[in-house]
């Protein structure tokens, strides 16, 4: 009874940081150790954690092994390694390891990479993308459009999690389900709201991308200023 | 499978079907897509979900371990010479605007066992610098290696002497727990220096198999 206290205890407080701190501060076997607490009731998953990927090599391969594989790990049991299986419908799938190079600042890579991000989307999204170097996958942030225009979330919450992504020349895209893709009044004056209310913290806002059935509208391109003021 | 199914089956890992079918289909009708969700972030569902703490956790570490995944896979996971260890850390350091100390940590065949940011911005005392990447290292079992690293956002890759002193001090303290550092790479805006590379056995002890290129 007072070990099952003491795991429950320490997984909240691995939650708590986990909801509260930086993504990057987390070793690759903290954030399977707590992926393994929805796979293992009660016990203590560090340890497992460790072995995995000890075994496997990293944490994508723990994440690419078969179901086989994984059984001859003490202590993953059937369920535990479905439930890893499982996970790769997602590693891969919902993620993008473009290779960005010095050149991703042009329109035709950018309109692509929304067109491409979009074509699936069936809600309104901003989606901010940064275009700083030396990342080979992007840093990104979605943020469904009617949040902001409820005003369920605020600039500050979207500068905070901007800073929490270290994202300084970040690229906006907005898809449009309407299949009109020139930028309506919202649009412009959205973009124009973050394009000088984040400035201020060294986020500056280059372009905005209007997306729909697969066509990009891009704002700089089309005569619209930026940084020097709309 | 369609997203709806895929995304409900994963909240099933943390709620109850019924309300993990409801939470699905509200995730979906709000962002549009698995992408989106993932890419959002978790404070945000939450908020505007109404959603246990669970369950935002386990969305958003599926969430950092997909990203985690995609930069091993890019970067890699054996680092033996100097060439692969600067092209290492300007990917890991490139695009910060203030000083940021990191490290990997290697077994004895080189391989990768992690990395991980030391400190954002001011580095603190040398031994306290020193402790920290000691907790680096011995948290991992069979720690054999380390290659340290930090950025100059002036852009200069050139050492300081306060850098030359650290590393000596950081060579030195990490004999103690029997974890030898084989390089350390200063990142700049478009390159990199190693250390090794320009000092040799003057500051780092002679390790073969990992090689100056």
């Amino acid at each position: 009874m007072e070990e099952k206290n003491l795991n429950a205890g320490h997984r909240k407080r691995m939650r708590d940081k986990f909801l509260k701190g930086y993504e990057e501060s987390f070793f690759n076997h903290e954030l399977l150790e707590i992926f393994l607490f929805y796979c293992i009731p009660v016990a203590n998953t560090n340890r497992l954690a460790h072995d995995l990927i000890k075994s496997f090599g990293g944490i994508s391969e723990v994440f690419n092994a078969d179901k086989e594989e994984l059984l001859k790990i003490n202590g993953i049991s059937d369920k535990t390694a479905e439930k890893i299986v499982y996970i790769k419908n997602f590693i891969g799938r919902y993620g993008e390891s473009t290779k960005k190079d010095s050149e991703f600042f042009n329109f035709d890579k950018i309109a692509e990479y929304y067109v491409n991000y979009f074509r699936n989307v069936k809600a309104e999204i901003f989606l901010f993308v940064s275009i700083d170097p030396g990342y080979e996958i992007f840093n990104k942030v979605s943020v469904p459009v009617n949040m902001l225009t409820e005003r369920k979330i605020s600039l500050n919450d979207i500068a905070k999690w901007l800073i929490k992504k270290n994202m300084h020349h970040i690229v906006i895209g907005i898809n449009h389900m309407n299949g009109i893709i020139v930028p309506t009044s919202t649009d412009y004056n959205m973009v124009q709201f973050f394009s000088k209310n984040l400035k201020v913290l060294d986020i500056i806002v280059e372009d905005c991308f209007i997306c729909s059935d697969s066509r990009a509208f891009s704002m700089r391109k089309n005569g619209m200023r930026f940084n020097d003021g709309f | 499978m369609d997203e709806n199914e895929i995304l409900k089956q994963l909240i099933c890992f943390s709620e109850k079907e019924n309300n993990a079918e409801e939470i699905s289909r509200k995730l979906l009708e709000t962002y549009g897509s698995i992408s989106s969700i993932l890419d959002s972030d978790k404070a945000l569902y939450m908020k505007s979900m109404k959603m246990r703490e669970q369950t935002a956790v386990l969305i958003s570490v599926v969430a950092a371990i997909n990203r985690r995944c995609e930069i091993e896979k890019v970067k890699g996971n054996y680092i033996n010479n100097t060439e692969i260890a600067k092209k290492y850390f300007e990917a890991y350091l490139k695009g910060y605007s203030n000083e940021v100390i990191a490290a990997v940590i290697l077994n004895s065949r080189f391989y990768k066992l992690n990395d991980r940011f030391i400190s954002f911005g001011s580095a603190g005392s040398v031994s306290s610098m020193c402790r920290k990447f000691a907790e680096a290292a011995v948290f991992n079992d069979n720690a054999r290696y380390m290659i340290i690293s930090h950025n100059h956002p002036s852009g200069n890759t050139e050492p300081s002497q306060e850098d030359i002193f650290s590393t000596e001090c950081l060579v030195e303290a990490m004999n103690l727990v029997n974890v030898t550092v084989l390089d350390h790479i200063i990142v700049g805006r478009n390159s990199s220096l190693s250390m090794k590379e320009k000092f040799g056995d003057e500051i780092f002890e002679n390790t073969k198999g990992y090689k100056i290129k």
